[in-house]
C-alpha cells in the first residue's frame, strides 16, 4: 500500500544560511507540504519570509509571476492586503534578532497539484510569529504562481539580506493520492 | 575440484544433486520483508553449518547483499517494484548454489504521519491528558472533532503540567459578520483558540500544529485552525500560541473547563516524522 505522507527533504541548519533550497522535488506525489521553524539574524523584531519556485532570484529582477492575498492579525488589529505580479511569494513576518530569545516562527505551506503543468500553482500558507508578548503576527495567505509550470524546486529566504539562524528547520513532505 | 553426488529423498522419490566437494548445499528458500526505507529489503534464513557468510540476490535486478548471519539486507531496490530473493551460503571452499525464490516483497517509503494517542468522549466532565509523548517525532498535531453535552465550555491547553504564566496566544476570529483580533500574554494557558461547545449535533473542529516539540533550545510556537458551525451562526479562527519554555513537550493537558465531551467526540494526537 502506498504511504500518503512522506518526508521528501529535511534541512536543519547547523550554520547560518541566507537561503534554503529544496531542489529536485520528485513529481511522483500529489501535493506538497512545507513545514518550517525559523528565525533570522537581522537586527529587527521581525522580517519578511520569501519563497520562490524553480528559480532562485534574490535580487528580485524581472520575474513578476507571484501574487498573494493575506489576512494579518497582530493581536489588536486585523488587516487584509493583496500583492500582484511580484517577484516572490511574501508569506509574512518571522522572528529576527531582537525578538525574544529562543522564539522561532512556525510556518506551513500547502501546495496542491504541484506537478500539474496544465494549471497555475495555487498554494496556501499559515505563518505564526509569537514573541512572548502582546504583539504577534498571524498570516493566513493564498498565493498564485502564474505559470503553468510544475514546481520542482522551492527556495525559502528572508526578504532582506540576512541569514536564517542555526536551528532553523525546513521539512518538505509529499502527499500521495492513494 | 571433485564433484560429489548427494542423494536426497522426498515425497516424489529420490533425486541426486551434483555439488562441488566442500561447497555448502542448497539452502531452503528464505523469507523476505520490506526494509522500511523504500529501497531495501531484509532476507531472513536458517543458518547452515560451516558457512562463513550468506549472499542474497534479487529478482529482478540481481542486486546482492551479504552478511555473516541472518538477515541479509539488500539495498538499491526501486520503490514500488516487487522483488523475490534467493540465498546462498559461502564457506571456505566457496559459494554454494542459490536457493529457490522467497516470497515477493515491494519496498515502500515509510510514512511520516503516525497516530500517537486518541481520546473518545465519555459524556462525563473531565480534562484530557496526553502523557508520555515520545520524543521520536519532529512535529505534533492535534485533531479534534468535539461536541459537548452542555453549552459554553472553552478548552485551554497547557504543557508538562506548567500552570505558571508562561503562555501567550493570539488569534483572528471571524463570525460571519465581523473580524476580531484577540491576544494576551503572560497567562497560565493557551486559550481563545478553541470553539465553544454546542448542544446541537454539529461538532466543532480543530487542527493544532506544534513544530519541534521535542526541542530543548526553542520556545514552543503553535498554530491552529478551528471552526464551529451551528447552522445559524458560526465562528472561524486562525490562531497562534506560545509556551515560553525550552523544555521538550512530554505532556499535553486540555482543560475542558468543566465541559463534557459526547461519546461521538474525539481528540487525537499525531506525530510527524522528519
Amino acid at each position: 500500500m502506498p504511504t500518503t505522507y512522506t518526508l521528501i527533504s529535511s534541512s536543519v541548519l547547523s550554520s547560518p544560511a541566507a537561503v534554503v533550497s529544496l531542489t529536485s522535488i520528485p513529481a511522483t506525489y500529489t501535493d506538497l507540504v512545507l513545514r518550517a521553524s525559523m528565525r533570522t539574524a537581522n537586527s529587527a523584531t521581525s522580517i519578511g519570509l520569501t519563497i520562490q519556485y524553480n528559480t532562485y532570484a534574490p535580487s528580485f529582477g524581472s520575474n513578476t509571476n507571484y501574487s498573494r492575498t493575506r489576512i494579518l492579525g497582530n493581536g489588536s488589529t486585523v488587516t487584509s492586503a493583496t500583492m500582484i505580479d511580484r517577484e516572490a511569494y511574501f508569506a509574512g513576518e518571522i522572528n529576527a534578532a531582537t525578538s525574544t530569545a529562543n522564539t522561532f516562527s512556525s510556518f506551513e505551506m500547502y501546495i496542491p497539484n504541484y506537478a500539474d503543468s496544465s494549471q497555475m500553482q495555487t498554494a496556501r500558507g499559515f505563518l505564526c510569529q509569537e514573541n512572548n508578548g502582546n504583539t504577534a503576527f498571524i498570516n493566513a495567505t493564498a498565493t498564485l504562481y502564474n505559470l503553468t509550470t510544475a514546481v520542482s524546486s522551492i527556495f525559502v529566504f528572508p526578504n532582506t539580506t540576512t541569514d536564517f539562524v542555526v536551528g532553523s528547520s525546513f521539512r518538505l513532505y509529499g502527499i500521495l493520492k492513494s | 575440484m571433485a564433484i560429489t553426488r548427494i542423494k536426497t529423498s522426498g515425497v516424489y522419490g529420490s533425486k541426486y544433486n551434483d555439488v562441488l566437494a566442500g561447497l555448502p548445499g542448497v539452502m531452503p528458500a528464505p523469507t523476505a520483508a520490506d526494509g522500511g526505507t523504500g529501497t531495501t529489503a531484509t532476507v531472513s534464513f536458517t543458518a547452515v553449518s560451516g558457512a562463513t557468510s550468506y549472499t542474497a540476490i534479487s529478482t529482478p535486478g540481481s542486486l546482492t547483499g551479504t552478511a555473516a548471519s541472518s538477515p541479509v539486507t539488500v539495498s538499491g531496490l526501486t520503490t514500488g517494484t516487487a522483488y523475490t530473493f534467493q540465498i546462498a551460503a559461502t564457506n571456505t571452499s566457496g559459494q554454494g548454489a542459490y536457493s529457490a525464490a522467497s516470497n515477493s516483497v515491494t519496498p515502500e517509503v515509510p510514512g511520516a504521519y503516525e497516530s500517537i494517542a486518541s481520546f473518545v468522549g465519555t459524556g462525563s466532565a473531565g480534562n484530557i491528558t496526553f502523557s508520555s509523548i515520545p520524543s521520536t517525532y519532529t512535529h505534533l498535531q492535534i485533531r479534534m472533532s468535539a461536541l459537548t453535552t452542555s453549552s459554553g465550555f472553552n478548552a485551554e491547553i497547557r504543557f508538562n503540567g506548567d500552570s505558571g504564566t508562561n503562555y501567550a496566544w493570539h488569534n483572528i476570529r471571524g463570525t460571519g459578520s465581523a473580524v476580531q483580533p484577540n491576544g494576551v500574554a503572560s497567562v497560565a494557558q493557551i486559550g481563545g483558540t478553541w470553539p465553544n461547545g454546542t448542544t446541537t449535533t454539529n461538532p466543532s473542529v480543530l487542527i493544532m500544529d506544534i513544530h519541534n516539540y521535542a526541542s530543548t533550545t526553542k520556545f514552543k510556537t503553535i498554530r491552529n485552525i478551528n471552526g464551529q458551525e451551528t447552522n445559524s451562526n458560526g465562528m472561524m479562527t486562525v490562531g497562534s500560541g506560545m509556551w515560553s519554555s525550552t523544555s521538550a513537550i512530554t505532556t499535553i493537558l486540555i482543560n475542558m473547563g468543566g465541559g463534557a465531551l459526547t461519546t461521538t467526540s474525539a481528540i487525537s494526537l499525531y506525530g510527524i516524522k522528519g
